[in-house]
Formats: C-alpha cells, structure tokens, sequence
C-alpha cells in the first residue's frame, strides 16, 4: 500500500452513507474506471488524479477545473470537461495579482471550456466546447463525441454568454475538430449508430440526424415528433433497431412507440396498451447472417413495461407487430442483458420478472422485500436484488425479521420455477459487482457502514468476507484492455483519498491513498492572459 | 305473373346532336357515406316502426355505396389532410409515406384510371392540385369559387367542378358574399389548363361521355353540351323544362352511343329524353313518381321504375321514340329502385323510401319477377362484381310486420345473398353499429365494411356468406380495396382509415390475415430531409 503525505490535514466531515464529504477533497462515488486506470477529480483545487494498483499522478490539466469525467465506450478513452477562469480586472495590478478563482471579482472572471482527450493519464488533444455544455456521448469507436446540455443535470450558465439551446457540439476526437450543429431545441437524448456514420438527437418536439459519414459532420433529417407546437416530449427510452433502419422512442405519459424509419424517412406510431415506464431494445440471437434481414428468422426485439399496466409488450422489427404478455404486477424498471431480461417495479412491488423471449414466456419471483435494484450476472443466469426493509414487522416470524432488515436475494434465471434466495444484510447494500472465476461466479456485495467486501458465490453460495481497512462506499469493475475486466476498484470513506484494488484471481488487495491532496492548493487556479503565460 | 305492354309515345319535335355514351369517377360532398339515413314515417310512437302514413312520395336513398371510388392507385392510397392542407401518399407494400404540399383545405383526392395523376380539389382557396402520382410534383390552377362537386372524366383527362345547392355542409367555407349558381369550371388534367364556363342555373350533375370528348351539365331547366375537344369552351344549352319553375333534375343518365341524355326530374311523371346530335328533346311518359332511371350494362336499356304505379317502363336507349315495354309489378312489393348485375340479365327491384323487406329479381330475358322476403327494410343493395351475390345494408327501422324482441329489431344489419334461378341462400348478420362505409374487392371474392365507432373492419366472403371481423386500432373513416398488382401474386390488401389526430391507416392482407397500421403519416409531410 502507498500513502501519500499530504501536505494539509485538514479534517472534514465524512457521511459514509453517499460518500460525499461535505466541503471534501474528492467524492468517491464519482470515480471513472479507464482499462488503463481510474479519473478522480480533486474538488477543491479542480484537478484531475490518474490512480493506478502502481500509485496515483495528477494529470497537467492546467489551469481550471474538472467539472466532469467521461468514459468512451472502448474503456480506453475519458473526456474531461475542463472550465478556465480568466480575471478582466480594469486594474492590470489586480488582474496580475489575482491567482486562485477566489481572488477575482465575480464581475470580473471569464470563463472558457475545453474537453480534453485523456489516455493514460496524459492529455491528447484538448477542444474548446460551449461553456453549458454539461454532458457527453461517444461512438461506439470512440472517434466521435457529441457534448450537449443535459437539463436534467446540474446547469451552469454563468460565463456561457448568448447560448444556442438548439445546439451541440461534435467533436471529432481523432482530427481534433469541433463542430456546432443545430438539432432542436434541449436535447435529452443522443445515441451513436452501430457503424458511427450518424448520431440520433432527440430534443424536446423532433429527432435530428447527425450525419458523420464523410468527416464532416452535418445535419441530416429531422422528424416532428409532434404538430402541437410547445408539446414536448419526456423520453423514456431511446434506440436504434440492430439493423439501424429505425429509431424507436417512447415517451412519457404516450401510449405510442415511434418508430422512424431513417431511410428513406417516415415516421409510423406503433399502438401500444398503455404510456410505457421502460423500454429496451433486444439484440438478435445471431447478430449475422440472415438474422436481421430475413423477417422469418428475425428475433431482435424491443420490450416495454408500464406504471400502469400489468403487461409487457414485445414488438418484432419487422412489422411493428406487438405481442402483449399479461404479468402478475406493472413492472416499471427492466435489467437486461443480451437477450436475457428480468423486469422489476421501484416502487414497492416485491415481483421481479424473468422474460423468456423466445417463448414468450415470463417467470414470477417473489422476493422477501421491495428490491432497490436488481443485477443481471454477466452470463445471464442469475440476477441479484438489493432489497430494503419494507418494514412493519411487528412479530417474531421469519417474514417479520426479513420486513424489517435489508437484504440480498439470488434470483436463479435457469429455469422457470422462480426459485430465490434471500439473505438478511448488515446493512443496505450499496454497491454491487459480478465476478467470474473457474468454477466460481461471485456477487461483490458491499454494505453501508461495514468495512469487509462481501463475496457471494452465487453457484454454491457460500459466503466470504474479505475485510478492508475503510468503510468503502462504492465499487467498480476494472476494465481489461482485451474485454471483460481484471479487477475491481472500492472507493473508501477517507477524506484525503483511499481507493482499494482488488484481484479476484489472486485475492490480492492493493490500496492507493491520499491522492485528494495531490494538487498543492485547495482553490482553482485561474488562466493566466496570454502574455503572462 | 307479370304483364309487359308497350305504351305509345306523344309527338316531339326532335334535334340533331351527338353524345357518345357516359362513365366517369364522381365525388360528392355532403352526400356523405356517413350521413344517417332518412328517418322513415314515424308514427310518433317511437317504437322505430314505420306508421301507416308512410310518404311514397320521398325520393329514394340513392346510396351508392358499392361504386363509391377509393382515392388509391395500384399500390398508393392517398388520404387529404384538410387541417394541414396536405396530401398524404402511401405506399401500400414498402409503408412508405410521402405527403405532398396542396391548396387550403383538401377536401378529396382523386386518382385517375391510368393512375398517373391524383387530382386534389381544395375548397379552401377554390384550386385543385394536379399531383404526379409518382413523384408527387405537380400544379396547383385556380378555379371558379365556392364550388363543392368534383367529377372526373372516364380516363381521367378532365376533371369538372360545380356547386350543388343540395349538397352544402356546415363546415363548407362560407362564400364571401359574390357568388353564381350558374359557373362550372373545367380543368384539363395533363396540363392544368382552366376553363370556366356560364351552364344553366343550379347545375345537379356532370357526366362525361365515354371518350372523354364531351361533357354534360344537367340543371334544372337546361342540358348544357360542352365539346372537350375544342380549344376554348362553350357551352351550347338544351331546355329541358319550359316552365317557370322547373323540377329538380335529380338523374341523368347517357346512352351506350352517347346520342342520348335521359333526365329524371322530381315530381314528374316523364322523363325527358335528349338527342344530343339533334339538340331535340322528346318528353317520355314513364307512370307516376319515377324514383330511378338506370342502364343496362350493355347501354341497351333506358330503365324507369314507376314508383307510385308499381311498374318499369322499359325503353330502347338508341330508340328511345320507340314505344317501351312496361311491366307491372307484382304485390305486395313496393319498388323505388333498380340495380342490375353486370351481365345485365338480371336486376334486383326495391325501396328504401317505405320500411318493405320484400324486393325482387328480375329475369330480363324472360321479364319473370320473383319475389323474396328480407329481415329487414332495405337501406341499399347492389350486386358484388361477379353478380354471383348480392350485399344488403338494412335500415335501423323495422318494417311494420316485425315483432319488437326479434332478432333484429332495432338494429342495424347487412345481409349476404346467393341467388340462382331456384333459391336464395342468405346470411343476415346483425350489427352493433351503422355501417358507414363498403369496398369490393375487384376478383369478386371479398367485400369490406365498416361500422361507426366500431374499431373493425368486417370482412365478408361472397361464396361462403361468412363474415369475420378484424381489430383496428381506433374507429374507421373509410374503406377501400386496391386493384390487383401484375407483380404480385398475394390478393391486394384492403385499407381502413382511421380516427386518429396524426393520422392513421391499416392493412389488411387477405392472404396471410396480416394487418399492417402506420399512425402518424400527417408527420411525415412537416419531415425535414
């Protein structure tokens, strides 16, 4: 293990239970995990540490602050959003004397935003982007990023001067150029296609293609999603069929599933029972071949659920036709992966549904508790449901102890029998990792305000405990550079950093700390003018 | 038994005119497939029952509900968006929808027979679009204002357009305070070019002769004679009444040849046959209340039935001085209206303007009449396109012999009919609604309707009688069936329309029992590319 000496003590409060350190030095729920390391912004200073089992660097981001990190799809490539602070005093004195954000007048500060480009830790290429810009999405190849402003998050318009709504930004992460492209107004939902020749964006009344084909990025076609103007449309789900023909959307409190087909353009609304809760898209059996282009062998799906309905909806690519499945309870919140799905209500229901799609057929599992979140294994066969105390246990009987404690329950997706089994907790589960091993496939349970790593091994369950040195609070897979990943990451309730590597392989636990206090400062530099730098 | 006699002919001077035989695609607004139907004789006790003072005297129901054609080609169906003043293309096997920019409140659309063209008439700023079916580019020209009628040529090279006082509806435009009674403005579909021209006050119809050459305006006192053919048009006039206050001319049909208009009026008791190569008319005498006038299928016969006399008056449509043949008509049926089967060797004789179930068939060959009995008063009937069967729509009214608590008292229904020279095998289905809307397909084999506020198509088989229903997803607005594809071996599908505010339509394939539904077309015009 190695520490870093900070250079400051300073002591801070800590809530274990999110992870937020109250006027902290960093957060460890906001942890970005890069095949080649972990992103952890400092949030005093706004800077940026690149932690690794080898120790952690602070990566030269310059001066400013690291509002936000994202992670491309290839697990390689993170996005920093980085906001510059500039003094425009009228007394060159001051202006020079000024060193930290806090030293310059808020009439006074000006503010710029870069994305920069990181692999291992070093900077690649750095791209000015619009000041509100707050959110981004990659292709799948991770050579095209759109950044755009998502008002469902944290808005910061302070210093974005005159803002275009109706504006993103792409940026072509390989040529290190920018584009601004005009694509409706508040978009709240992006989505690359499979080949990354366009984007889809969705905004408040239509969705607008992003044409990227030949390296000049465009708009393309733009669909109304709506003849009322003001109407605007609250999506649940957003996705592109396999094949890429069409975009489907479903949108809150509509009973309609849009499908639109991209070419050549229409848009048909696609009946269904009820406004849909969740929407996901079902890849094929077999992705090749004649899958997706034979209607007869075609298998890919989409699958809605409702608040208000005890139903879920299969509708084929083809045809647009639905298929209905009666469920014993509305399930509004689906998990899937491949073609594997299990459906669940946040809402108090204690069901959890598994859906065979290929018989369409759904299975019933009754857990002991409301689930707070349920975990598909990576290959399918079981799924894990975090559970909270649903409380008024007054007695003494098995279903009171379970009422009144939180809990794990291992839902068994093998057959169709709806077999579970529960485990009483601690404490609330927080966070949930799979791990496969020979012979072995282990839920990584960790609980609110216990320092061991529960390691479930969901096959024979039995029960391990692996003790850590802190409280953790959250835990992340380590992507592998070739797929799958090699580890994981807990993040630890320490105010100056303590991220905990773990090698299932080896049982080895490697802990990296005090990077919070890397940067020398705990305010954000401010940019120098260009003839001072 | 029927008796035919031959009836002798008044004296008429005759003119010299020339008009070749009659055909043609007509729209009629405020006519309305969905109109409810005339409340038949009251009696006030609100039981539904037809009372003893029936009126014979009202005109029949000329429901026409089998020949009404659908705005389609061989593989388009075009819908007119009148809140977006657009027109919507959709392509019945790819799904594809395109929408094309129109006038002001497209009222209807309408395809011509090559189906090169879909013509557009917009009430809204008096223009009609002229849209290349393909492509969907085309022209918009100008016509005469506050019209409400469009008819389109056999071809579809002409398209005529006129206002019908009797056909006005609330939501018509209101006319902006100058307005003719006497204007119908003719628009020649290939290149657009308008013509308006001055006919006789209160035109009632439009028909075009078979070639496409000539069209005639029938009012109430004059035939006016326009030749398509001739580089400005004039109109030339033919009284037909030479009273003061004419009667309504409510029918007009053109012989095989063309040479002769024959013209019904309301209230008389002859109708009036036009030489139009001699420009001379010859008042026919036909007995009393003649409440249709119809030709054979092969244009041979000028057929009147006498409503109040219980006869038809048969005339030669190429000769028509000739004295007819009359035939009285047996007891106790009550007919006001013939259709016959395509071969013309059969036609059916009924009412709709008295609450009788009772029609007959009528042998043409052998002028025997044979009666059969209905559940229920006859809204509409017509033959299916082989003439093999017959569709009934029935009244909601019951005929006074029907006993309250029977099966279809008080309801709507349609009946199937299989008629041979021996029997009658029918199949009465009772209904939950008003059917509104009907289409045959064109091998004979299916017909379609809808019903009002229903959410289903019903599909009915002309061998078997059968019925089955199929769901939609929301209530249906028309029907139609496409043309058979020289490409394509499946049966063409059959669409319903539906109520929807972004638009809707399904498809049903026959074949494999497949329906297909695009909802949202009117999105697809406001489509940036």
């Amino acid at each position: 293990m190695r520490l870093l000496t900070p250079l400051l003590i300073l002591l801070a409060s800590c809530d274990p239970d999110d992870g937020r350190l109250d006027d902290g030095y960093w957060d460890a729920q906001d942890v970005t995990a890069a095949s080649d390391g972990l992103y952890v912004r400092l949030l005093k200073s706004g800077g940026l540490a690149h932690i690794t089992p080898e120790g952690a660097v602070l990566v030269d981001v310059g001066p400013g602050a690291v509002e936000r990190v994202a992670l491309a799809p290839d697990g390689l490539t993170a996005v920093a959003f980085v906001k510059r602070t500039r003094c425009e005093s009228d007394d060159p004195r001051q202006t020079r004397r000024a060193t930290y954000v806090s030293d310059c007048d808020p009439s006074e500060r000006r503010y710029r935003t870069e994305l920069l480009t990181l692999r291992g830790g070093e900077i690649e290429a750095a791209n000015p982007i619009g000041t509100h810009f707050n959110a981004v999405t990659f292709s799948s190849d991770a050579r095209w990023a759109i950044a755009w402003l998502d008002v469902s998050q944290p808005v910061a318009l302070e210093g974005a001067g005159v803002v275009d709504l109706t504006s993103v930004q792409v940026l072509d992460l390989q040529a290190g150029s920018t584009t601004p492209i005009s694509v409706g107004f508040a978009a709240s939902s992006i989505l690359f296609s499979e080949d990354a020749a366009r984007a889809v964006v969705l905004s408040r009344d239509s969705v607008a293609l992003v044409e990227l084909d030949d390296d000049s990025p465009r708009r393309g076609t733009v669909f109304p999603l709506t003849l009322e103007a003001g109407q605007r449309f609250d999506p649940v789900g957003l996705g592109l069929t396999p094949d890429g023909t069409h975009a489907l959307i479903a949108a809150r409190g509509r009973d309609d599933l849009y499908a639109l087909r991209l070419q050549p353009p229409s848009i048909n609304l696609v009946n269904l029972s009820a406004a849909p809760a969740a929407m996901h898209i079902l890849p094929p059996t077999h992705p090749d071949g004649d899958r997706l282009t034979d209607p007869l062998a075609r298998d890919d799906r989409t699958i809605l659920t409702y608040r208000s309905r005890a139903a879920v909806e299969l509708v084929d690519h083809d045809s647009f036709v639905v298929d209905t499945l009666d469920l014993q309870s509305p399930a509004n919140r689906i998990e899937a992966l491949e073609r594997q799905a299990v459906l669940w209500n946040d809402d108090g229901s204690r069901d959890v549904f598994g859906l065979d799609v290929d018989r369409l057929r759904t299975t019933r599992f009754r857990l002991q508790n409301p689930p707070l979140a349920v975990h598909l294994s990576p290959d399918a066969q079981f799924a894990v449901a975090r559970t909270r105390a649903s409380g008024g246990g007054g007695g003494e009987g098995v279903g009171d102890i379970y009422a009144n404690n939180p809990g794990l329950e291992v839902l068994d997706l093998r057959d169709d029998r709806g077999r579970t089994t529960p485990f009483l907790l601690e404490d609330l589960a927080v966070g949930l990792a799979f791990s496969e091993g020979d012979e072995r496939l282990d839920a990584l349970v960790l609980q609110r305000n216990t320092p061991y790593l529960l390691q479930l091994d969901l096959l024979s369950l039995r029960q391990q405990e692996l003790r850590l040195s802190e409280t953790p609070l959250a835990i992340g897979n380590m992507p592998s550079r070739t797929g799958g990943s090699w580890g994981f990451w807990i993040s630890h309730a320490a105010a100056f950093g303590l991220i905990s590597f773990y090698e299932p392989g080896s049982g080895e636990i490697t802990e990296v700390s005090g990077f919070a206090a890397l940067a020398l400062h705990d305010d954000v530099l401010l940019e120098q003018p260009e003839e001072d730098r | 038994m029927s008796v035919r006699w031959r009836h002798a002919l008044p004296l008429a001077t005759l003119l010299a005119l020339s008009l070749p035989g009659c055909a043609g695609a007509d729209f009629t607004m405020g006519e309305g497939r969905a109109d409810a139907p005339e409340e038949y004789g009251d009696d006030g006790d609100g039981d539904g029952n037809g009372g003893a003072g029936e009126d014979l005297d009202d005109p029949e129901l000329d429901d026409d509900f089998l020949s009404m054609p659908p705005s389609q080609s061989d593989v388009y169906v075009f819908v007119a968006n009148p809140s977006r003043d657009t027109v919507s293309r959709i392509d019945v096997f790819s799904l594809e929808v395109r929408t094309a920019p129109v006038g002001s409140n497209p009222r209807v659309v309408r395809v011509t027979d090559n189906y090169a063209w879909a013509v557009v008439f917009n009430q809204g700023d008096n223009t009609v679009s002229i849209l290349d079916t393909e492509t969907l580019q085309g022209q918009t020209v100008g016509v005469r204002r506050n019209f409400n009628q469009m008819r389109m040529s056999a071809e579809g090279d002409w398209v005529a357009l006129f206002h019908d006082r009797d056909a006005v509806r609330p939501d018509d435009p209101t006319p902006d305070g100058i307005q003719s009674f006497n204007e119908v403005s003719f628009v020649s579909v290939p290149d657009g070019e308008h013509h308006g021209v001055v006919v006789g006050y209160n035109p009632r119809d439009i028909k075009f002769s078979q070639d496409g050459a000539t069209a005639v305006v029938v009012a109430d006192q004059h035939l006016a004679l326009v030749d398509l053919r001739a580089e400005s048009l004039r109109p030339v006039l033919i009284p037909i009444s030479d009273v003061l206050e004419p009667p309504a001319a409510e029918e007009v049909v053109l012989s095989g040849s063309g040479r002769y208009a024959f013209v019904r009026q309301r209230g008389a008791d002859a109708i009036v046959s036009v030489d139009l190569d001699a420009r001379s008319t010859l008042s026919l005498p036909v007995g009393a209340n003649p409440t249709d006038l119809d030709l054979s299928p092969d244009g041979a016969m000028a057929v009147v039935v006498s409503r109040a006399d219980n006869q038809i008056w048969i005339f030669d449509a190429e000769a028509p001085e000739l004295p007819p043949e009359v035939l009285d008509l047996p007891e106790p049926l009550v007919a006001g209206s013939i259709r016959f089967n395509p071969d013309g060797d059969r036609a059916i004789l009924y009412t709709t303007a008295a609450l009788s179930r009772t029609f007959a068939i009528w042998n043409t060959q052998t002028d025997e009449v044979r009666l059969e009995s209905l559940v229920k008063p006859v809204r509409g009937m017509a033959y299916t396109p082989t003439g093999d069967s017959l569709l009934v729509m029935h009244t909601r009214e019951n005929s006074p012999d029907q006993l309250p608590g029977s099966d279809f008292y008080n309801h709507w229904a349609v009946s199937l009919l299989q008629v041979d020279d021996r029997a009658l095998l029918q199949n009465a289905i009772k209904l939950p609604a008003e059917p509104m809307d009907f289409a045959n397909a064109y091998d004979g084999r299916n017909g379609y309707f809808i019903m009002h506020n229903e959410p289903s198509l019903i599909q009915v088989d002309y061998d078997t009688l059968l019925y089955d229903a199929i769901a939609l997803r929301s209530h249906p607005v028309f029907v139609g069936v496409l043309p058979p594809l020289e490409t394509q071996t499946a049966r063409p599908p059959a669409w319903a329309s539906q109520e929807h505010d972004l638009g809707r339509i399904s498809f049903f394939h026959p074949d494999s029992r497949r329906v297909e539904t695009i909802t949202g077309f009117e999105l697809n015009n406001q489509i940036e590319e």
